[in-house]
């Protein structure tokens, strides 16, 4: 291999520093004989791409498609896009199912079972341990036998079918204290029968939605196993969120480990806390790191599906409500919620908690998983802002410049120093459709830094303090709302907000761990 | 222009047996899924385009997958009877396009060969003969049968089978770099190998 090729294969992977960049340059402008064996390489490399047989993206591309047509919530059946494929539902809940992904699936259970094991390697009758029996059934149908329950029984059967109702706490409690939570619509199957690799103390079948489950301890040797329609989550003893739907099945510790294995091939991988994983019919069964949620202010992952509110996660209390005048309502999609103009969302009050924290802690981040609907906007056309007007700025992060560089992402900040709003922005040509990851972060020092999808490509000084920011500002989403004149059109998947300026590996997880990390609202 | 099909009858019927206008006009109609169809029939032109400018090998799923996505999104602006290939290919390059200038605002270069390579992609017929040559491909094939046993395993797995160079060295038992460094030394051979059949510039 000589030097050239070397050099080309480093091009070719990216991986070529500035020398060497220059030692090609000096390369090829010494040479024709370098010059064309340069070029003959890059024809070679060429036309062994060309030789790819498996490529295929027919699946992404209908994936994407049905994306875009996913149908408007509550809009007249006659203004919905023609879809064949299309599902109609009849029941709020059914509609909240195929919002949130098509066949959604669910959560929860538990079960009490103990393994009488007369067989060696799977096992699928059981004696019901004491351990295993429930204490209290909260805010659930059970369907028996295909037969809908009046009241709740006072105990449960195996192979009993538990939906979560609307409005309620819905929960289940063990005998042993190991509680699981359940969102609305989620559908278990209590103590069913499936082959397990080990003997259990409890068993459910997650048929769809999202539970979350606080586990004690479990006897040595028989942990509590969940069934989703991917995967085995094996639980000894911790703190978990599982999800699951048509798709995949999602898995999230908070503390001590679960292990999780995929039905399909028996793969297998064990979740620490702080970790999660996904699980789907093909691709890979990997573990990433979940997000930081030290200093989380507000935080939005737009799952709800329907509707007009959408729920801060972070438990600050600042939901948003669609504050549009004569204007379409927002589209849900699958895992996200597009804006149409005009249109917008604030928070259904001033966020003075948030404007407090920043205050006192003088630092901010901002982030966004967005997908814009036009790569050039004008304004900036506000993605994320605390700002009533042009001239009544805490910070935004915007979409194209006011210097005409409309694919541009812009962020602007008020300080002491800087009491008309100080502003740090990419070179045009950065904003695309595709989906993104924005991060603006600023700390007491002034630095601040603006990130896409990982990687930091503006940073300036920010002078002074933030204690002159406007009180009894709303935070929003899409626009300005004392103006409104400033409209945003996109996909939002995910929104944060932090009263601190996150490091840039604080940034680089949060983007490796995607914007669908959470799935349910807890 | 073809007669417009009955949806219903082409989702029962193999859409290969249509022609792309007739499937075109279903999909238009609301028969969505049809558009799979148009995707699996045009993917190897519109890969070979964004191959030519050799991005991140992994990033080019991602171009052809949105090149699809605007080209569904514009839709109604495809003229019937134009060639719906010529229509997506035109799509396809502007994204090159938009695709290079990135790289160039990121790594702040545009070298010698993707300027070449903008240029080339003006020539789309040119640049169809030149990637479809059989000639070429005999060669190459013959090329890399010749290659020691484990190169032309590695190269295959590569680059027909779409192994990223982490799959392949955990499939031959080898480490990433000692595959890069494989696959490194292959090209340097099959570009020898190539000039001397002549098919080279």
């Amino acid at each position: 291999m000589n030097r050239l090729e070397e050099l080309v294969q480093k091009s070719l992977d990216g991986e070529l520093s500035r020398a060497e960049e220059q030692e090609l340059d000096a390369l090829l402008a010494s040479s024709a004989e370098a010059r064309q064996e340069h070029q003959q390489l890059l024809e070679v490399e060429v036309a062994l791409r060309n030789l790819d047989e498996q490529f295929d993206v027919s699946d992404s591309v209908m994936e994407h498609l049905e994306l875009l047509a996913a149908p408007i919530r509550d809009e007249p059946e006659q203004d919905l896009p023609q879809r064949p494929d299309r599902i109609l539902l009849e029941s709020p809940l059914d509609r909240w199912f195929l919002r949130i992904a098509v066949p959604i699936a669910a959560t929860a259970g538990m079960v009490l079972a103990f393994l009488l094991f007369n067989q060696e390697d799977f096992q699928t009758t059981r004696q019901v341990p004491k351990t295993a029996a429930t204490s209290k059934v909260e805010g659930f149908e059970i369907v028996r036998q295909g037969t809908p329950q009046s009241g709740t029984p006072n105990a449960l059967l195996p192979k009993d079918q538990l939906v979560a109702q609307p409005g309620a706490q819905n929960r289940l409690t063990y005998e042993d204290k190991t509680q699981v939570q359940m969102t609305e619509g989620t559908k278990v199957i209590y103590e069913p029968e499936f082959k397990s690799p080990q003997p259990t103390s409890k068993r459910l079948e997650l048929l769809a939605g999202s539970m979350r489950a606080e586990v004690t301890k479990q006897p040595e040797g028989t942990p509590f196993v969940v069934k989703t329609p991917h995967a085995l989550a094996i639980v000894r003893g911790t703190t978990f969120t599982l999800s699951s739907n048509a798709r995949e099945t999602r898995l999230a510790v908070t503390e001590g480990q679960v292990d999780l294995q995929r039905s399909r091939d028996g793969a297998k991988v064990s979740v620490p806390a702080g970790m999660f994983a996904v699980t789907t019919d093909r691709g890979d069964l990997k573990t990433r790191p979940m997000r930081s949620s030290s200093g989380l202010l507000a935080y939005y992952t737009f799952q709800e599906g329907q509707g007009e509110r959408v729920h801060d996660l972070s438990g600050k209390g600042l939901d948003l409500q669609w504050t549009g005048k004569n204007a379409k309502s927002p589209q849900w999609t699958n895992g996200g919620l597009r804006l149409v103009q005009p249109g917008y969302l604030a928070t259904t009050k001033p966020a003075n908690s948030l404007i407090d924290a920043c205050r006192k802690s003088g630092e901010v981040t901002i982030e966004a998983w967005v997908q814009p609907s036009d790569a050039t906007q004008t304004g900036p056309a506000r993605i994320v802002s605390l700002s009533e007007t042009s001239s009544k700025v805490n910070f935004l992060l915007g979409h194209g410049s006011s210097d005409k560089l409309p694919s541009a992402y812009t962020s602007r900040l008020r300080t002491s120093k800087a009491p008309n709003d100080e502003e740090l922005k990419t070179s045009d040509k950065v904003a695309s459709t595709k989906l993104t990851h924005l991060v603006f972060t600023r700390d007491k020092e002034g630095n601040a830094l603006l990130y896409v999808n990982g990687k930091k490509v503006e940073s300036r000084k920010i002078a002074g303090s933030l204690s002159n920011w406007h009180r009894n500002l709303k935070l929003a989403l899409g626009d300005d709302p004392g103006n409104e004149d400033r409209g945003w059109k996109g996909t939002y998947r995910l929104v944060a907000i932090y009263g601190r300026a996150l490091t840039a590996k604080d940034v680089s997880v949060n983007f490796a761990s995607g914007p669908d990390q959470e799935m349910a609202r807890w | 222009m073809s007669r417009a099909p009955n949806p219903s009858h082409l989702v029962n019927t193999d859409p290969a047996d249509f022609s792309t206008d007739d499937v075109i006009v279903a999909i238009r109609k609301g028969e969505i899924e049809l558009y799979r169809q148009i995707v699996v029939r045009y993917q190897g032109d519109v890969l070979k385009i964004v191959n030519a400018m050799l991005l991140d090998y992994s990033a080019r799923e991602d171009v052809v997958q949105q090149v699809f996505v605007r080209a569904f999104q514009r839709l109604e602006q495809y003229e019937l009877g134009r060639g719906f290939g010529k229509w997506v290919k035109a799509i396809a390059r502007n994204m090159v396009r938009e695709e290079l200038r990135k790289q160039y605002r990121y790594k702040g270069r545009l070298d010698a060969y993707a300027q070449q390579t903008i240029e080339d992609l003006e020539k789309e017929d040119e640049l169809v003969d030149w990637e479809s040559g059989k000639e070429r491909s005999r060669a190459l094939e013959e090329c890399i049968a010749s290659l020691e046993q484990h190169t032309s395993q590695a190269i295959k797995m590569h680059y027909v089978e779409g192994k990223r160079t982490d799959q392949v060295a955990a499939d031959l038992g080898r480490t990433g770099g000692a595959v890069r460094t494989m696959l490194c030394r292959a090209r340097g051979q099959l570009r020898k190998c190539l000039e001397g059949k002549g098919v080279l510039a």
